[in-house]
């Protein structure tokens, strides 16, 4: 198994962390679910599974099945949060906690009001642990065919789970790697902490000598933040979708900044059902929509298209 | 000569021994005050600044204050290692060189301290700690009322008990 993967399930309890460890499949593991009274799913690309009380991968329900308890659930995340799930109160309670390496562990259970009126989510039922992998270079293609012309700011649509993410991430990385000259400095706006994956304030991934990571912040807090004192030439922005964010880079554009941003839609025709984004793109925010492949081809460029042809 | 020195080391032993066993009731009040102001200082992290678990440990470890409950500093060591808490705590308590002090009873409740710490949602963990102090409090009022009765009974025996013991002798 690969060291991501194993990093990832140090983040589980002691017994389930010492059988999955001994599995080994042919594709590499994307997921593990662990569900309360059910047995630990793995998921890769192509197939789920499901984990003997032995640690064999097994594509079949039986009565030999690793059946997940509540402590199991409890102590992993105990284990994840350092035993101070106060301390990482707020991240619960948005549904995920960040490991080492940028794995980040989906938490779900029963959202209690305390006393004083604070939601918190206590009896945990669900943790789904999705396994992160860094890939260099991803973006490689991205920047030889988007900014064949000099950077431009641009929009890549994609259905869930078809690789914006990890393009992004990777093309953050490379526009903000040391140049002497034409250097160009990006701002990363990681509203869900999903980005960069900053654990305890510190990006678990590489993002280069001129990036500055703005995690947590909203959109348009971001977006102005960045603009006013980080003087970025290029602004990356992941999973646009509310009318705040719209509006937030309709006021931005023309701030001498560029943008990347990337939005859920498989086809223009999906982006172009939205208004906002109609406004936005007939505002001349994005010169370049770039359409990715679905999950079957993950990463890669369907259509790179002009936004002037498609309006 | 000899009988004089014989006296005096029969009064010095027995005084010893009455001063020794009051000593341990004082010592006791004292780390059960100790105790006492631990949860306190740990709520107050907790509801201020949700102190992760680790700091809190070596934030207790390395302050003067706390010297005396250095299994604090043991769990913290213990943790670094792999540990997961509620054993790095029972291990370390086990261990505490003051142990012997306390009754099971009390001990466990101390070891339940590391079973709450970091274990649930802040206001959560207080609401605990808060509950381990009142019972603490119990026992150091228990303790306090051993120590004015039987700890200066004791100490006072233990002198009466060489003298009486010299003057059968001679």
């Amino acid at each position: 198994m690969d060291a991501q993967y194993i990093q990832a399930i140090s983040g589980l309890c002691k017994p389930i962390q010492l059988l999955l460890s001994s599995i080994s499949l042919v594709e590499p593991v994307n997921e593990i679910c662990l569900r309360i009274n059910q047995p630990i799913s793995l998921y890769t690309k192509s197939y789920a599974f499901v984990v003997s009380k032995d640690g064999q991968p097994s594509s079949s329900l039986n009565d030999n099945l690793y059946i997940v308890s509540q402590s199991d659930i409890d102590e992993s995340i105990k284990v994840m949060t350092n035993y101070s799930i106060h301390t990482w109160q707020p991240n619960i309670n948005s549904g995920f906690i960040t490991l080492n390496g940028g794995h980040r562990a989906g938490i779900c259970g029963t959202c209690s009001t305390n006393s004083i009126s604070e939601q918190f989510t206590n009896q945990f039922t669900t943790v789904n642990l999705r396994v992160a992998r860094q890939i260099i270079g991803a973006s490689h293609q991205f920047i030889k065919h988007v900014y064949s012309d000099g950077i431009c700011s641009s929009l890549i649509i994609g259905s869930p789970s078809c690789g914006k993410t990890t393009l992004i991430r990777d093309l953050s990385a490379t526009l903000s790697h040391f140049k002497r000259n034409n250097y160009i400095k990006v701002a990363l706006v990681d509203s869900r902490e999903e980005l960069a994956c900053c654990r305890n304030g510190v990006p678990q991934f590489d993002f280069g000598t001129n990036c500055d990571i703005l995690s947590g912040y909203t959109k348009a807090d971001a977006i102005e933040i960045a603009i006013r004192s980080l003087s970025p030439h290029m602004i990356i922005i992941d999973e646009i979708g509310n009318h705040s964010d719209f509006i937030a880079i309709e006021q931005s554009i023309f701030s001498g900044v560029k943008f990347t941003a990337t939005m859920h839609a498989s086809c223009v025709e999906e982006l172009l059902c939205k208004t906002d984004i109609k406004k936005l793109l007939h505002n001349n925010a994005f010169q370049k929509i770039i359409v990715m492949h679905d999950r079957s081809n993950v990463g890669h460029i369907k259509q790179i298209l002009d936004v002037r042809d498609i309006l | 000569m000899m009988k004089f020195i014989g006296c005096i080391c029969i009064i010095s032993v027995s005084s010893l021994t009455g001063y020794h066993i009051f000593n341990r009731y004082r010592q006791k009040l004292k780390l059960l005050t100790l105790i006492d102001h631990l949860c306190s200082y740990i709520i107050m992290h907790l509801e201020h600044q949700l102190t992760p678990t680790h700091s809190l440990l070596l934030i207790i470890g390395k302050n003067n204050k706390f010297d005396s409950l250095n299994f604090i500093s043991s769990a913290y060591d213990l943790l670094s290692t792999g540990y997961d808490l509620p054993s790095a705590f029972s291990t370390s308590v086990h261990n505490w060189q003051y142990r012997s002090l306390f009754s099971p009873h009390e001990l466990d409740r101390l070891i339940s301290l590391g079973d709450i710490i970091g274990s649930c949602a802040c206001h959560e963990q207080v609401l605990a700690i808060k509950q381990l102090q009142s019972e603490f409090s119990l026992f150091q009022s228990t303790a306090k009322l051993r120590l004015d009765k039987e700890g200066l009974l004791i100490k006072n025996l233990g002198l009466l008990c060489g003298f009486a013991i010299t003057l059968i002798l001679l």
